[in-house]
């Protein structure tokens, strides 16, 4: 790889939950968090990947990974490039508030959605009170 | 110990012209716009590769005119749920347009584009007056 090639990739941040797993030679893909009522989304962009090649994992330290192998071939002899091919890694700290054995995935045309249930005690309810 | 303010400057002054040098060129500032391409040659073809993910295949126009490509179309942002509160938004939305001027010459009726995993690959064949050709010595 070139100096130039090795430059333009971004930068893959290293907050304290990313420092926890190695993260060299990934890129860190753009991802969108909203949190619903009772279910936290995460939608995140990683083109190039086939289902099957992510890996999303919780660790001992409440830290969901997500890693993702990029199936597609780089053609030869660039004239100029503004992304980099290869792997993507990413890394958040959730909040004790989710259910994490509950995490679901799905990926369709380079973005992957995942859904991450509130735990049962943290949902809102309702509470009536008879006066 | 002699301090000469001059060449203090100067230095200053080159040092801000290596950090600007740097911004410049890294792909933050000089690339923002959706979609990101890369452009491929070889002896044959030149492949145009767009990052387009979560776009569909419909919504994506490619256009040529003489020797500028254009790639538009449009990314509608997924809604989640009624009541969210958004913690991150890295990703952009809405209409895009990009054009590129071809380097060289191509056979217009060849040209063909895949799309997969968010990827679009076009290829763009060249013309045979752009191919490289070897030339033999005859004496």
């Amino acid at each position: 790889m070139t100096e130039l090639e090795k430059r333009e990739q971004k930068e893959v941040t290293t907050t304290s939950a990313e420092q926890l797993t190695d993260a060299k030679n990934s890129y860190k893909p753009d991802v969108d968090i909203f949190y619903g009522e009772d279910k936290l989304f995460i939608a995140m962009d990683i083109p190039g990947v086939k289902k099957g090649d992510v890996n999303i994992e919780v660790d001992e330290n409440n830290t969901l990974i997500i890693k993702a192998k990029t199936s597609f071939k780089e053609p030869e002899g660039a004239l100029y490039k503004q992304f980099g091919i290869g792997n993507y890694y990413r890394a958040f700290t959730l909040s004790d508030e989710f259910d994490k054995d509950k995490i679901s995935g799905n990926l369709e045309n380079g973005v992957l959605e995942i859904t991450i249930p509130k735990k049962e005690e943290a949902k809102p309810k309702k509470i009536e009170i008879k006066v | 110990m002699f301090f000469d303010f001059e060449s203090a400057f100067r230095e200053l002054e080159n040092l801000r012209n290596e950090i600007d040098n740097i911004f410049n060129r890294s792909n933050y500032y000089r690339y923002s716009t959706f979609p990101l391409v890369n452009m491929y040659e070889n002896n044959d073809s030149l492949q145009l590769v767009a990052e387009l993910p979560g776009v569909n295949k419909d919504d994506i126009n490619i256009t040529l005119n003489n020797d500028i490509l254009t790639l538009s179309g449009k990314r509608e942002e997924k809604k989640y749920a009624e009541k969210v509160e958004t913690l991150r938004n890295e990703r952009s939305f809405g209409n895009f347009e990009k054009s590129f001027r071809l380097p060289v010459l191509v056979k217009k009726d060849e040209i063909t584009a895949n799309f997969a995993d968010g990827l679009l690959t076009i290829n763009l064949p060249k013309a045979e007056e752009a191919k490289p050709k070897k030339i033999t010595i005859q004496a």
